[in-house]
């Protein structure tokens, strides 16, 4: 299926009374910058595009609409939503199924096998004096920017988003429908971006990383994109019982981010959105990253990749007794 | 008199600042600029576009100690007050305009005097944008990219020097704690710096007409299109934290053991707990609701009630939101909602 039968396909679905939404990416509002796009109507697919500038997750949005209480006796009306989502995308969606905070039969899943997405920030470097973007795509190794009757040539590696450098996972592994083909996929467990901060002693890691909270403001985006971090209330920022202080300095923010850290534990499936978002620029993949190791080599346990698995926490393996000299 | 500073001297006029008051100024961190205390003066950057997030924090503490307690029958409370005198070097024009409504909601009403001490204490010197980017929109809401409002010195950057507009007697002592390091302005410095001035202001891209815009929002409180400019709101706090016009807080005691502090933080009217009520109601549970609070705020209400916009078109809401949720598109789709009179 290419982008323009997909869209003829969601647009028949949105048509239908039972789906509410499709979830896609639109042009964004200036520069380079996509965004999702929400259509209602089949109209509203016509804006859906494509392009490596699609870094979104959208699974975001599935656990992010609000739900206002319905009076007694009145059940909400179960209405499907279409959702576009990449490799990594594609795992958040298993691990919401797996944790059922949604329903398989509630959402129409389009899945994009994907080659990597750029780095805005990274990007931005290189468009000094270009306002306007009008495709980006990939050729040879490089990404063509088509600005006006200008066409600017960027080589891949130093635009691409950093999750993309070390991903094992670009093809979706949930779908009803599939863009185009599945990629080759040629890449094993890589953690170079981490082994600089293996190499460090206790001490330069704790430094490393205070001095990388200390800039911290606690904005909670990282927690907020998060498709992963879907509870009503947020146990961190919960004021009864309160477990970490509204003070923002580096013993509180490290125990924020210590305290997600440990919540996503098997959890995250490294779709890199909190670095992503985070004003500050902080490194929190390098974290992610050691996290989705350690449960690997601990439970041998790769969380999003199968919706029959079970979370990581709910259950127990007889080998999982080596935990403790791991651990201890 | 203007002056010029050759830009090879910044660092010793740094290290002479540095003397007398707590300077900050912006480094690159995270390959970000922001500001920071300077310690050694060659990290400062002058050549950025603007900070990531709005030097808002070193007159508006986003953990600000109000007092420190005892408990038990000694209590000893006590006050403390900022008494640090520090120099602010290469605050952009929006960014120091944007105090003024900081300055007008501390200084009415309720005297505060943790947010007034810093104000007093400090010394600003501005530099005007020559570059504007994409996503600035100064001159849309009173600003203007060599705006002076609030500083006390203005920088131009002439290329290989800097042009020096002094505009208050603090900036005036300032200059003269350091003459040797300045020379006297010629006409021709005068006329460049002016040329820049004017180049500066054609090359804004984006941008909002605000004619009859409050008239209008007047009427959209009760509007649909609320709803579809919040889809995409993940509703954290990224766009009311990094901006300079935002100057909500929260109050908390904090308390170990016996000893304890009354702290007060920055908050944000895109979390749902701002408007949670004791009896559990909240006014504003959707963050359809919040996010209209956030646009009516600064283009309702604000000029509303003290005649200035809560917005400096600085641009860090629209740069730094994840999912691209816009202000200028929202307030461009607010102005084409036809509206039954």
């Amino acid at each position: 299926m290419n982008l323009d039968e997909m869209k003829e396909l969601i647009k028949d679905l949105v048509a239908q009374d039972d789906v509410k939404y499709a979830i896609g990416y639109e042009k964004g509002t200036y520069g380079a910058r996509t965004r999702p796009s929400f259509a209602f109507k089949p109209e509203g697919v016509d804006r859906f595009i494509f392009n490596p500038l699609c870094v979104a997750n959208l699974a975001t949005f599935l656990t992010k609409e609000e739900k206002l209480p319905l009076p007694r006796g009145q059940t909400a009306e179960k209405k499907k939503i279409a959702i576009l989502v990449k490799g990594c995308d594609s795992r958040s969606i298993v691990k919401l199924l797996q944790e059922k905070g949604i329903e398989r039969d509630e959402i129409i899943i389009f899945g994009i096998p994907c080659v990597g997405v750029i780095d805005l920030r990274k990007l931005k470097k290189k468009l000094k004096g270009i306002t306007q973007v009008d495709d980006v795509f990939e050729e040879d190794g490089k990404y063509i920017v088509k600005s006006g009757d200008k066409s600017i040539e960027i080589p891949k590696d130093e635009v691409i988003a950093n999750k993309c450098l070390t991903c094992e996972c670009p093809n979706p592994v949930i779908y009803d429908h599939l863009l185009g083909k599945k990629v080759k996929v040629d890449k094993k467990e890589d953690y170079r971006t981490i082994e600089e901060l293996e190499n460090m002693t206790p001490e330069e890691r704790w430094a490393f990383w205070e001095d990388q909270f200390t800039e911290c403001i606690r904005c909670y985006a990282c927690q907020n994109i998060c498709p992963m971090c879907y509870c009503p209330v947020c146990k961190a920022i919960d004021l009864a019982p309160q477990w970490i202080r509204r003070s923002v300095n580096a013993s509180e923010n490290t125990a924020y981010h210590l305290m997600r850290a440990l919540h996503l534990a098997g959890r995250c499936i490294a779709c890199g959105e909190c670095e992503r978002a985070c004003p500050k620029g902080i490194p929190l993949t390098k974290l992610y990253k050691k996290l989705e190791k350690e449960v690997k080599r601990i439970f041998e346990y790769v969380p999003g990749m199968d919706e029959e698995d079970k979370p990581l926490m709910s259950f127990f393996k007889p080998e999982d007794e080596k935990i403790d000299e791991d651990i201890m | 008199m203007s002056k010029i500073l050759k830009k090879d001297k910044l660092t010793q006029w740094a290290k002479d600042l540095m003397k007398k008051y707590t300077l900050y100024a912006p480094i690159v961190k995270n390959e970000l600029p922001m500001f920071k205390q300077i310690s050694d003066p060659k990290n400062i950057t002058l050549d950025f576009i603007n900070t990531v997030t709005s030097p808002k924090d070193l007159f508006f503490k986003q953990t600000e100690t109000l007092f420190t307690f005892k408990l038990g029958k000694e209590k000893d409370i006590k006050p403390v007050e900022p008494s640090e005198k520090f120099v602010v070097l290469g605050i952009r024009p929006c960014d120091a305009k944007s105090l003024s409504v900081i300055d007008d909601i501390y200084e009415k009403d309720y005297v505060d005097v943790y947010y007034l001490k810093r104000r007093q204490n400090s010394i600003l010197i501005g530099i005007a944008c020559n570059e504007p980017d994409l996503n600035c929109f100064c001159t849309s809401v009173d600003g203007s990219p060599a705006g002076t409002e609030n500083l006390d010195i203005s920088l131009t950057d002439l290329g290989d020097k800097y042009f020096i507009e002094i505009l208050t007697e603090k900036g005036q002592n300032l200059i003269n704690e350091s003459q040797s390091l300045f020379e006297d302005a010629s006409a021709d410095d005068e006329k460049k710096k002016i040329q820049l001035q004017k180049d500066a202001l054609e090359k804004f891209v984006r941008g909002v007409d605000t004619e009859g815009l409050v008239q209008k929002l007047d009427k959209l409180f009760d509007n649909d299109i609320w709803e579809q400019l919040s889809m995409r709101c993940l509703g954290c706090s990224i766009c009311t934290y990094n901006c300079p016009g935002c100057y909500c807080f929260d109050i908390q005691d904090e308390v170990e053991g016996l000893e304890g502090c009354r702290i007060r933080v920055w908050d944000t009217c895109q979390s749902p707990e701002y408007t949670l009520h004791a009896s559990g109601h909240n006014p504003r549970s959707a963050r359809t609701e919040r996010m209209r609070n956030k646009i009516l705020h600064k283009f309702l209400y604000l000029p509303k009630n003290v005649n200035m916009f809560g917005c400096f078109g600085c641009g860090r809401c629209i740069e730094l939101c994840p999912e691209n949720c816009d202000i200028l598109d929202a307030l461009h789709k607010l102005k084409e909602v036809p509206v039954n009179e």
